[in-house]
């Protein structure tokens, strides 16, 4: 009788508890040193969106995000390098801007816009844009965590850095802009006419701060 | 009878409102066979537009005009009929002047011109890529308007998505082509013929060029993915082939083949019917951009057949950017420069669609950059002229007078692209095999862009300090409050002309910034420097003022030329040592700054000199003495620096200055004794 107690209510009772003990949790994604910041400067887990930058835990920097939507932050858009005066303006295409464009209209928005509640967003130096550089990817995928950077171009992104000189057929040109080409996380002078891709990053940024190290 | 004659006058009111319209839209005119005698005119409806038919003629008398009517009308992804109507023999290099009609009536009033029969030179515009950006797309087209082609040659990729919506909005902006004209009392417009090509963008529908345009290339009748392939004899001076890049895609192999197969038996058949043989497709074989792979497989099929029937001149699209290539060879997998005859690249796309980063140049390519623009090619028997307008606003407008008068015109004011060493004009002639070679002048003269070396500004209140790489560009100022009297030094890089036996033409371009009324003169630097030690005090102060060579108001912002053709500056530097020049105020208080190297858009100097290499590189490494001995056994042209011993009177003008300043000023030679002296040296040396 108490065996058969027990096989009737004792042994379902303890299977049940123990399924309920041992119940996996809900999968979570390793964490990443990239945190994905939403435009309101919220920090969002690796599998939500929609996102607007990107957080680099090992760097602090905060990094823009590209869209396909056709708004200021749009990956197809194309810039001259043009920065307080230097370089030459309105040479890239991007259609938020009266004239062509280049690097200072996408800084000027995206500042005033105050992009994931941050300022202070500039291009980067070729260090800051080379820790983005990501050489595991698909063949013929841009060389960047393309998870968190969607919408990257397999092109030249431009740097901060200028007054590099130029060789080759530019050579007449004198001097250009360092850029980084997302096929191969190569670097490459150019010249300041040449429209190329830009993604901003802004080293002061809150939500980059808050982020757990 | 009053009342009668109101009710006439009501139905003729009724009728001239019904002859107003008809209930077509979206009229586009294409060439698919020989352009003297035959067009296809395209349209869609604007509602309800029964039974459409086209009324036309030679003259603007519609009582003598003939009807045709639609031949075939094709529907593209489900949302745009369109209708085509299929002329054929025609008057060769005539006007046709005609207008759609339905059931509403007639239409706007539309005329073309057929091609000449004849060797008659005419204009071409040739791009491709007006998938987006808007805003340039219409801007193309308006110039487009302005220029009044012959025709027009489409490299593809006319829309993004391939859609009804975007088709729509294209064929919209289309219509910014028309050039308005008054023509016997009527307003017409003139429609351009287009000779479209498939583009990577039209993939979803290897049909779309007949759905839209109505070519039918193989005349089969059909609307096929074989009428993305064929040939339009412009005129005895012009056959155009245009291409399908897009049958290397992966399941068009049967297609490629036939393809090829034709390409080269038609080249082998009739390639010689015409002077001058140019092809277009989409895909570049080698694209001047990174991020867009080599095609190889095009390369294989093209590349030898191009060369050995003489292709003249190829024009690709779809990278987004401008370049000129030399006349090239293939040579194994790729393509070696040739001087004595072979086929010239151009392209690649920008009629509205984004511009790329020009960051793939090859050991063949003359230069290139990120630019929104179309080729504008004036075709004749004797040569080609290829330019790149870039795509702006500033154009004049040509009349249908003008482009009567003129069948190579082209307006003034175009913002042309200045290539390195070619400058704005491309030409190209043929060799006895009826391959291009680029001619520099003929004569073996070369168009180069000096590259500057030096750049800084110096002030005299700031004497002991150098400004080199400032943030301000270069200034030039009589009095300025901050930094007293200001001149900029620049100096360029000569060693381009080593080769070169006599200075053509030179032309200095500052890029103004900060524009002022008075006048700037333009020096020979009296003693060296560099621009990153030099200071007010190091080179003299004011004497550093050699002779003057030219003065310039910089009234405008933007560039500024001046030419030095006659001024002798540059033929000074190379026989007595590369000083640069100095721009400083000859009067007035009201600053000048230009940007420097350092700040973007260097001066440039462009000279067209006569040299013993037709084209490429020429050898760098000459060192200033060499070159000075090369040119003092070769100069020819005497130096005309200007001394400058009366002071300027702004009042008396420029021209009188220099001629009271001047003992000898007879004809355009104002020289220096100093530099006659030399002259007389040099001279003497090549003798």
């Amino acid at each position: 009788m108490i065996l058969r107690l027990l096989l009737v209510f004792a042994l379902p009772f303890t299977l049940v508890a123990a399924a309920i003990v041992r119940a996996p949790q809900n999968p979570e994604p390793p964490e990443h040193y990239l945190v994905k910041v939403n435009m309101q400067g919220e920090l969002l887990g690796a599998w939500e969106g929609p996102w607007s930058c990107v957080c680099d835990k090992r760097s602090g920097l905060l990094w823009e995000v590209k869209t396909d939507n056709e708004d200021i932050h749009d990956g197809r858009w194309t810039y001259s390098w043009f920065i307080d005066s230097e370089g030459v303006a309105n040479n890239g295409d991007c259609y938020f801007e009266l004239n062509r464009c280049d690097t200072e209209d996408l800084i000027r928005h995206t500042n005033r816009e105050r992009l994931c509640q941050a300022g202070n967003w500039r291009l980067p130096t070729l260090s800051e844009i080379n820790t983005i550089i990501s050489k595991d990817n698909k063949p013929g995928s841009p060389t960047i965590e393309s998870e968190y950077f969607p919408k990257t171009m397999r092109g030249d992104y431009w740097t901060s850095e200028n007054k590099q000189k130029l060789s080759g057929i530019y050579r007449y040109l004198t001097v250009g802009g360092t850029a980084v080409n997302f096929i191969g996380g190569d670097r490459v002078t150019i010249p300041y006419r040449n429209a190329a891709f830009v993604r901003l990053v802004t080293s002061r940024s809150t939500a980059c701060h808050k982020a757990p190290q | 009878m009053r009342r009668y004659f109101g009710s006439a006058l009501t139905i003729s009111a009724l009728l001239l409102t019904m002859g107003a319209s008809a209930a077509t839209k979206h009229y586009r005119l294409s060439w698919d066979s020989d352009a003297s005698s035959s067009a296809v005119i395209g349209f869609s409806p604007d509602g309800s537009s029964n039974n459409p038919y086209l009324n036309y003629g030679y003259s603007t008398d519609e009582s003598n005009w003939n009807s045709a009517y639609v031949s075939n009308s094709e529907s593209f992804d489900g949302g745009i009929t369109s209708h085509f109507v299929r002329l054929q023999d025609l008057n060769a290099d005539s006007p046709v002047y005609f207008r759609i009609c339905d059931q509403d009536g007639c239409g706007d009033r539309f005329w073309f011109r057929t091609a000449p029969a004849h060797n008659s030179p005419f204009v071409v515009v040739a791009g491709g890529d007006t998938r987006t950006g808007h805003t340039t797309r219409r801007q193309g087209n308006e110039l487009l308007a302005k220029i009044r082609p012959l025709a027009v040659m489409h490299g593809g990729d006319f829309t993004n998505a391939n859609s009804a919506s975007e088709m729509r909005e294209f064929l919209d902006d289309w219509e910014l082509t028309y050039s308005s004209d008054n023509i016997d009392g009527y307003s017409y417009k003139r429609i351009y013929p287009l000779i479209p090509t498939h583009g990577n963008h039209e993939d979803d529908d290897y049909s779309t060029i007949c759905q839209v345009f109505g070519v039918d290339f193989n005349g089969d009748g059909d609307c096929t993915p074989s009428d993305t392939y064929g040939a339009v004899q412009v005129s005895p001076l012009l056959r155009v082939y245009t291409l399908n890049s897009q049958f290397q895609n992966s399941g068009w192999s049967s297609y490629a083949t036939a393809m090829n197969n034709w390409l080269e038996s038609d080249l082998s058949a009739s390639g010689s019917a015409a002077s001058w043989r140019f092809a277009q497709y989409h895909k570049p074989l080698f694209p001047h951009y990174t991020g867009k792979s080599d095609n190889p497989t095009l390369f294989s099929w093209w590349a030898q057949p191009f060369y050995d029937y003489a292709m003249n001149l190829v024009v690709e699209s779809d990278t987004h950017l401008t370049k000129l290539t030399e006349a090239v060879i293939p040579s194994g997998s790729n393509f070696s420069t040739t001087t004595s005859g072979g086929t010239v690249y151009v392209g690649e796309g920008s009629w509205g669609a984004p511009a790329r980063s020009a960051n793939d140049a090859k050991s063949w390519t003359i230069d290139m950059a990120s630019i929104q623009q179309f080729k504008v090619i004036q075709v004749s028997a004797e040569e080609l002229v290829v330019r790149t307008a870039e795509f702006n606003d500033t154009a004049s407008t040509l009349s249908r007078e003008d482009r009567t008068a003129d069948p190579l015109v082209l307006p003034s004011n175009v913002n042309w692209w200045s290539a390195n060493r070619i400058g704005e004009a491309m030409t190209l002639i043929r060799n006895n095999a009826d391959r291009s070679v680029i001619s520099e002048d003929g004569s073996g003269s070369n168009n180069f862009i000096l590259p500057v070396t030096d750049d800084v500004f110096i002030s005299s209140r700031y004497s002991s300090s150098n400004f080199d790489g400032d943030s301000g560009g270069l200034l030039a100022d009589g009095s300025d409050s901050t930094f007293g009297t200001l001149y900029s030094l620049i100096k360029f890089d000569l060693s381009d002309l080593t080769a070169c036996s006599s200075i053509n033409t030179a032309t200095l371009e500052l890029n103004v910034t900060n524009r002022s009324g008075n006048t700037y003169g333009v020096y020979l630097a009296a003693n060296d420097w560099q621009e990153e030690s030099v200071t007010w005090n190091s080179v003299g102060g004011s004497s550093v003022r050699d002779d003057l060579a030219e003065s310039f108001v910089p009234f405008y912002t933007g560039v500024e030329r001046i030419d030095l053709t006659s001024s002798g500056l540059i033929e000074s530097w190379i026989n007595s040592g590369n000083t640069g020049l100095v721009i400083a105020p000859r009067s007035g208080s009201n600053g000048v700054d230009f940007t420097s190297k350092e700040t973007g858009t260097s001066a440039k100097l462009t000279v067209e000199a006569d040299c013993t290499t037709i084209a490429g590189p020429l050898p760098k490494a000459v060192k200033t003495d060499d070159f000075t001995l090369l040119w003092r056994n070769e100069i020819k042209v005497p130096v005309k620096l200007i001394e400058e011993p009366a002071e300027f009177n702004q009042g008396q003008g420029i021209a009188t200055h220099l001629q009271a300043a001047l003992p000898d000023h007879g004809g355009r030679t104002y020289q220096a004794a100093k530099h006659q002296t030399q002259i007389g040296t040099a001279q003497g040396e090549a003798g």
